[in-house]
């Protein structure tokens, strides 16, 4: 396996006290495939990405567990062996493109950055032939005249292509993105969408895709990773999961979204009331009080994961226990109605 | 269908004079009307305008030209006390519920500020209105008395959303009223404005970027592109043979939350990016993006023409080829 995280807790301590961001992460990603981590808000999936590049410095934050790509431990690397790997192995997609380049320095010199602290013997000039090679590779026309431009003279589509080529210059054996698409209109999208899918094949990097947007896991993602205060409750092939949806919360995500091959009308399924308090989690399941198939046990003792058919098709949930087969049956036929 | 129309945008502009001296078409000639009980869907990427269609018909703004009408009278031209009148029937529900609510002000006086202003109720009165207010946006009435920041983002929708209803509008723009909330609360909030709509017989426009949800609320649909509608229709019909080249594209680039169809239809992807509302355009704004353009589309601007009942296109290709 090329990236396996292991029971993963990452805690913060606030002066509210302790919140639960990610409780007990286990993911595997293979090599040369992208893997979606879909929830609300809230769920741990941005904080899983950024403790996997270590970037939330531990302490403040108690981060316990393992990540291990190629076999090394990333959790325990000191912070000069990272820094060899962030941003060279591991590279890294930001959501908002407005705030995440930096105003005062020119475009061209800021995708440089990173390719001269990986590559001290490279010189200024092969530097530069990159960055031109690599912004025509991230479609950004006319690559010489655009590099002594600055961020604010980019609109966001084309400044979410110069943080892509700040990403994929190492050609990073990893690449992280963080909601690439979220903060762009639908058409741009479909443009970026597109590129990281050329850049995937092209380099051959595994991608980790964030997002809350069950159309564009379609698009994209071998497998997914369905998160939920702080865990992975359903996991499996794209067309497994959304096939046949485990878990009652993944079910409830693709319900109450409404969907232009539906027909109007068709009653919205709506998930009711909001995600847990996780600075106190739930004793049981996270999903217990919003979920529609509850039992008397989920309230009470956290559910184990069980096999779903479908070969790496898991879910944390009481219905797959073989005493609940009834009640699952039930939901199994009632899931899509909402 | 022969229900009256309760309020009408005719050839509406609305340009802003920069400081470069430039001036920018936000709205450059839309004309749509809505009927009483219904719901139009504005749809369009950021920047096209649609928020200050909203914006204008509500009297916000003053149109550069055009008019807008209300139950048939003409919203600039009336009278104080019509205009007062007006400024009640019609309201609005806003994107950001961080942002659009007073964090100073309680839940109640933030739902009450319109009917003490109109002198709707008062005292007891005015107390069991925000009651019924509150219950009716799903909320509780012990929440009368909290701030803005003791709510999640959601609740906070509804309480702007009770605010509107508060003055008992007949019309209410909704500005993109569920972009900023999380997906599985975001299906609450539209169950909550269509159950509202039916119960009080209200009128939306709905000004969204989201093409699925607009299908879903609106029985008709109008599509922008900088600054003029380019097509619009009946939902269905929009959805089911969209005929505008932007439409179309704008159809394809939604991923559908389906695998093995998403990847198996095909994807119109625009190249490039929506020009500058600033520049001059003489033909059609979609011209230099558009993968069917004529060169009669980079001189001349098309108007939109009935392609079939209801089905209106601004597409010289469309309306010369039939």
């Amino acid at each position: 396996m090329f990236v396996e995280l292991r029971d993963l807790r990452v805690s913060f301590k606030t002066y509210g006290g302790s919140v639960r961001a990610v409780r007990g992460v286990n993911l595997d990603i293979e090599r040369g495939e992208c893997l979606a981590i879909v929830g609300e808000s809230g769920c741990g999936k941005s904080v899983t990405a950024n403790t996997i590049m270590r970037l939330i410095p531990s302490p403040p934050a108690e981060i316990s567990g393992s990540v291990r790509m190629d076999g090394t431990e990333l959790l325990a690397l000191p912070e000069k062996r990272m820094k060899e790997i962030r941003g060279k192995s591991i590279g890294m997609i930001f959501q908002d493109p407005m705030t995440s380049l930096d105003p005062t320095m020119r475009i061209g010199s800021q995708i440089m950055e990173g390719l001269r602290i990986h590559d001290k013997k490279m010189s200024r000039h092969e530097a530069e032939n990159m960055v031109y090679e690599t912004l025509g590779m991230v479609g950004i026309p006319n690559p010489r005249a655009q590099f002594k431009r600055y961020a604010y003279e980019f609109s966001g589509g084309m400044r979410q292509r110069v943080v892509i080529a700040m990403a994929v210059i190492c050609k990073p054996r990893l690449l992280l993105a963080d909601e690439p698409t979220t903060a762009l209109d639908v058409t741009t999208q479909a443009q970026i969408l597109g590129l990281i899918r050329d850049l995937k094949t092209h380099l051959g990097s595994s991608v980790v895709l964030i997002t809350h947007d069950m159309g564009v896991v379609a698009n994209m993602a071998d497998r997914i990773a369905v998160f939920y205060a702080g865990q992975v409750v359903e996991e499996g092939a794209s067309e497994d999961v959304f096939r046949n949806p485990s878990h009652p919360y993944t079910a409830a995500l693709l319900n109450s979204r409404p969907r232009l091959d539906r027909d109007r009308k068709q009653k919205l399924a709506t998930i009711g009331g909001a995600p847990p308090d996780l600075f106190a989690p739930p004793q049981g399941c996270g999903f217990f009080e919003r979920c529609p198939a509850a039992m008397e046990v989920c309230g009470d003792i956290p559910p184990s994961r069980y096999d779903c058919g479908a070969p790496g098709h898991r879910s944390l949930c009481w219905l797959h226990h073989e005493f609940a087969s009834p009640r699952r049956d039930e939901w199994l036929r009632m899931r899509f109605s909402g | 269908m022969t229900e009256p129309m309760i309020i009408e945008a005719e050839n509406l502009k609305k340009h802003f004079r920069l400081a470069s001296g430039a001036t920018l078409k936000a709205v450059d000639g839309v004309s749509f009307g809505i009927e009483r009980g219904h719901t139009l869907g504005l749809v369009g990427e950021s920047g096209c305008g649609k928020s200050t269609v909203g914006r204008t018909i509500l009297g916000m703004y003053e149109p550069t030209d055009g008019a807008v009408s209300f139950e048939g009278k003409k919203l600039f031209g009336m009278t104080r006390s019509e205009k007062r009148a007006f400024t009640r029937l019609g309201q609005m529900i806003f994107q950001d519920p961080y942002s659009s609510l007073d964090p100073r002000m309680t839940v109640s006086d933030i739902v009450g500020e319109g009917i003490d202003i109109h002198g709707i109720y008062k005292g007891k009165d005015r107390a069991e209105r925000i009651r019924e207010l509150l219950s009716l946006v799903g909320l509780a009435f012990e929440h009368a008395g909290r701030f803005p920041h003791e709510f999640s983002g959601g609740q906070r929708q509804r309480i702007g959303i009770a605010r509107a209803l508060a003055v008992e509008p007949s019309f209410i723009v909704c500005d993109e009223p569920i972009s900023a909330l999380d997906v599985s609360i975001q299906s609450q909030i539209v169950n909550l404005l269509m159950s509202l709509q039916e119960r009080l017989s209200l009128t939306y426009l709905f000004i969204s970027h989201d093409l699925g949800t607009v299908k879903y609320i609106c029985e008709r649909v109008a599509v922008m592109y900088l600054g003029v509608i380019v097509e619009t229709a009946p939902s269905d019909k929009l959805y089911d043979e969209p005929r505008h080249p932007y439409t179309r594209a704008l159809m394809s680039a939604i991923p559908i939350a389906d695998p093995v169809r998403e990847r198996a239809r095909e994807h119109v992807i625009l190249e490039g990016d929506v020009p500058s509302p600033i520049d001059e355009n003489i033909g059609c704004r979609f011209a230099g993006r558009c993968p069917r353009a004529l060169p009669k589309c980079e001189e001349e601007s098309p108007e939109l023409v009935a392609s079939s009942d209801g089905h209106y296109v601004a597409c010289w290709n469309v309306n010369e080829r039939g």
